[in-house]
């Protein structure tokens, strides 16, 4: 335990692991204040910057951990971030959109302006869009969070609603994409008094201008803001109100992250969200499907030694077909001239899938990972870290792009509408 | 709109771009058949396969070749001619399809690099499952 005094409008870093009990005075973490007798942790790998408040007396620290606390020459939090905090405050500007490259400091950024909401009392929503690299909720999802309480690190904060994508990339996903980005703001709105949208880093090029563009039109923020180093996202907001627009320059402490950190980083969260996974089995006679072919049609019998299942699907879309081992292209032509077009699915080849387990009421349970569709005993093995009392609920399954083993890592993808 | 939503009509350019590159439409048919095997081992990536699509094709020195190795091999004098290196001998390059050539009679040899992913991509690369 160690006792530390600091002066007014002082600042360190603090590198974790450690834990702080304010003695006397207040201070602020990421936009959170914590006044005498509060405490608050940073694990290990993480820093943070602590300020006294100019108004606070003096400020006496109890710290203990491994970390260390180290004087900064200056603040690193630009003081335009606290006017726009306020601005965002009192014009009572419900929508914020954060646009930025990636590792623009998005993220820390969302939580001083949250903190510095919530400090005033009201309650934040923050809707997470970066499915590459979520903090809210598992990766693959876009999630929402809704705040009362300041926090240090948004990927503590508990999702209080997921939309599954069921990729890492909205990519080949922009509808289910923007769709979700639509339940969720909706949501959020009943909910929250500010909304602030963290978005990903997709900015330049087709996909990434389309998709912004895109996002604008859905939100209709009353506030968007540009983190840049320059200007390279001005394509992205040439049309918007310039009052609406307000530009910040990224932080010089914010970072690059490699290709392997960033896996390193997503696998982490995807490793937690699946830990203490259990395997559970459901009838296919109780379970509904979306976003694939498979149960969306009515089965029926093909006299082939390898084929294990089969369905008709509709109109010109043909016949799924579950084989042991390829068909031969003769043996395809043949069945196709009495079941249309064969759509042929190797049967393992679910393994490792990525499903969101939802209720009758499509409201999604969480998430799992396909082990086995087993057509001789009728049921869909799967792995989920869902409590059996929410398993029972299930009733519906969507299918996602990505696979996920059963402790959470990344194993690949399928390609979309294979099942 | 003038977007497109993916990046399909780019990996299909570069598809197009490799089918013509080549003096050899072996050669050629070999590349495309690369960008195609890259696209289905990251099939939510169109992007990646299209980017990777520069890489696949590079000039090494006909010493290095390697058997197995599907190479253009342009010789000083006459056409080009592609095909799988059967063997490589000390001043020799022997092609599977019964081709052959002296080292020394070669102008340069370009050849199909299968580690592209591997090399720019080893995030995106698992385990097939079975």
């Amino acid at each position: 335990m160690t006792n530390k005094q600091l002066n007014k409008s002082q600042i360190f870093l603090v590198t974790g692991p450690m834990n702080i009990k304010v003695i006397s005075g207040t201070v602020s973490v990421i936009g959170a204040e914590f006044g005498k007798g509060k405490t608050f942790s940073v694990p290990q790998g993480k820093k943070v910057p602590v300020e006294t408040l100019p108004s606070s007396g003096e400020v006496k620290l109890q710290s203990s951990g491994k970390g260390r606390i180290e004087q900064l020459e200056k603040r690193t939090i630009p003081a335009m971030w606290d006017s726009l905090a306020q601005k965002i405050y009192k014009e009572k500007l419900k929508k914020i959109l954060i646009l930025g490259e990636v590792d623009t400091g998005k993220s820390f950024f969302t939580t001083y302006i949250s903190n510095k909401l919530i400090n005033n009392g009201s309650t934040v929503g923050i809707l997470d869009c970066d499915v590459g690299q979520s903090d809210v909720g598992p990766p693959g999802t876009l999630g929402l969070a809704i705040c009362k309480k300041k926090f240090l690190f948004l990927a503590n904060q508990p999702a209080d609603d997921i939309y599954f994508i069921g990729s890492l990339s909205p990519g080949l996903h922009l509808t289910l994409f923007l769709t979700g980005i639509d339940k969720l703001t909706t949501e959020a709105s009943a909910k929250t008094d500010f909304l602030i949208i963290d978005t990903t880093g997709w900015v330049h090029g087709d996909g990434g201008r389309q998709v912004k563009h895109s996002k604008i039109d859905i939100i209709n923020p009353d506030l968007v803001i540009l983190l840049q180093r320059k200007d390279e996202l001005e394509h992205l907001v040439l049309t918007v109100p310039p009052k609406k627009v307000f530009r910040l320059e990224v932080s010089k402490t914010a970072s690059n992250t490699s290709q392997h950190d960033r896996k390193l980083l997503r696998e982490m969260v995807s490793i937690d969200y699946f830990k203490g996974s259990k395997k559970f089995a459901i009838p296919l006679t109780k379970l509904k499907t979306e976003r694939s072919y498979f149960k969306s049609g009515n089965e029926v019998n093909i006299p082939n030694k390898k084929v294990v299942y089969a369905e008709r699907l509709r109109a010109w879309e043909g016949t799924l077909v579950f084989v042991k081992e390829a068909l031969t292209p003769a043996e395809a032509g043949e069945l196709s001239k009495s079941f249309g077009n064969i759509r042929q699915f190797k049967t393992g080849q679910e393994k490792y899938i990525t499903i969101a387990l939802l209720d009758g009421n499509r409201k999604i349970l969480g998430l799992g990972s396909i082990e086995k569709i087993d057509f001789k005993s009728g049921k869909l093995h799967f792995h989920s870290p869902l409590p059996e009392k929410l398993i029972k609920k299930v009733c519906i399954i969507q299918f996602g792009s990505n696979r996920t083993d059963f402790s959470g890592r990344e194993m690949g993808f399928i390609s979309p509408g294979a099942i | 709109m003038s977007f497109s939503e993916n990046d399909f009509p780019g990996l299909i350019t570069q598809l197009e771009r490799a089918s013509g590159a080549y003096p050899d439409p072996g050669f050629s048919l070999e590349v495309v058949k690369e960008i195609i095997r890259i696209f289905k081992r990251v099939p939510l990536y169109p992007g990646i396969a299209a980017g990777c699509s520069f890489k696949i094709v590079k000039e090494i020195s006909p010493e290095i070749l390697k058997e197995g190795d599907f190479t253009l091999v342009f010789p000083k004098k006459g056409q080009p001619f592609s095909g799988k290196v059967k063997s490589v001998g000390k001043d020799r390059i022997d092609l599977a399809s019964k081709e052959n050539i002296k080292t020394a009679d070669v102008k340069k040899v370009l050849v199909i690099n299968k580690k592209v992913l591997e090399e720019d991509w080893p995030t995106l690369i698992f385990p097939e499952v079975k």
